[in-house]
């Protein structure tokens, strides 16, 4: 049986989740860097899905793209994903239930399922469409489901204290 | 001087924006998402892309100027969106902000990486023709580059300090002791 809300209770009782709640600059230092990891991933992201949309780098390959910009995508990703994890921890159960931190991870679960349903689908025949005056309607649908959804994720990022008891 | 501010910031307070802005819930999250999303992540990033390439340490095989063209018109609008969202923040308790410490340090770096555009806009980049396809770019350019990427992450970095120090007594309450 997978008890997660008493795995947070051990979480925020660790020296690492008692030392950053209780320390004055450390959760307000691990926030500005999980601040600047939303530049690289929602940067990156947006320059792509901007691309998607037909709205700028026209002339540019999409694969060209993708290369230059997936990597810090990733930086970006894995920047949040430990950083979220570290302020997580300092108040694991508070934010657990919380349900507006409930709802940004589906958010960023949706995200994901966005960019791998387009990744296998419309993007196997980029080369096809990719100089076309109008993007086909896949790659619009997926660009601005991703912008919107990244917008969400940030938004509830924002919110989650919010509504706390 | 600080008379003229102190009453200013008085003022920006209590007009119906301010009020607002301070009373209101939800207000003050979604404009600071705003922000945040659609000012920090367009401003970061195009002049990170841009600070970047005068580095000379990527994007080598990209002309300058197609960068400078491409990426400046963002930075541009960001910006714009920084100072409306930034005043709307600013207003809901100016006097606060004011009297802090690092509200003047954060305004300096704003100040400072302007200056710094300005100045690499006026000077290498008047000869951009020469370099504009170099791998690596002239002294003023690298040294632009690299300013303007430490100064717009201490802005950022600030940005977030300040809101710890607004919620803390504020440092110099002498500044406006009354």
């Amino acid at each position: 049986m997978l008890d997660l809300l008493g795995w947070c209770h051990w979480l925020e009782a660790t020296p690492m989740g008692t030392s950053i709640r209780e320390s004055q600059w450390l959760f307000p230092a691990i926030e500005t860097v999980h601040l600047i990891g939303i530049s690289m991933l929602v940067g990156s992201t947006s320059i792509l899905d901007l691309r998607l949309l037909g709205v700028s780098l026209k002339k540019t390959p999409i694969a060209t793209l993708t290369a230059m910009v997936l990597p810090w995508a990733w930086i970006g990703f894995t920047t949040q994903l430990v950083t979220g994890f570290l302020l997580f921890s300092a108040e694991a159960t508070q934010v657990y239930t919380d349900w507006v931190f409930r709802i940004k991870m589906l958010l960023i679960a949706a995200a994901g399922i966005n960019a791998l349903a387009f990744h296998l689908t419309t993007n196997r025949r980029a080369t096809q469409w990719e100089n076309n005056l109008v993007m086909p309607m896949g790659a619009k649908i997926a660009g601005l489901s991703s912008i919107l959804l990244w917008c969400g994720v940030v938004f509830a990022g924002r919110w989650i204290a919010f509504f706390f008891q | 001087m600080v008379d003229v501010i102190f009453h200013f910031c008085k003022w920006l307070e209590q007009t119906p924006v301010g009020t607002f802005m301070r009373q209101s819930s939800w207000a003050f999250p979604t404009v600071e998402s705003l922000h945040v999303l659609c000012g920090n992540v367009p401003l970061l990033v195009s002049t990170s892309i841009l600070g970047a390439r005068l580095t000379g340490r990527v994007l080598r095989d990209v002309p300058v100027s197609r960068l400078v063209a491409g990426l400046l018109p963002w930075s541009w609008i960001a910006f714009l969106i920084q100072v409306v969202t930034g005043s709307l923040l600013f207003s809901s308790a100016a006097s606060r902000y004011a009297a802090t410490a690092i509200f003047p340090i954060k305004m300096l770096l704003i100040l400072l990486a302007g200056a710094n555009a300005l100045v690499f806009l006026r000077t290498s980049y008047r000869r951009v023709a020469q370099w504009d396809t170099a791998p690596i770019p002239p002294l003023g350019a690298r040294i632009a580059g690299y300013l303007s990427i430490l100064l717009w992450l201490g802005v950022l970095v600030m940005g977030r300090v300040l809101n710890t120090a607004v919620t803390l007594v504020p440092i110099s309450v002498n500044l406006f002791g009354r």
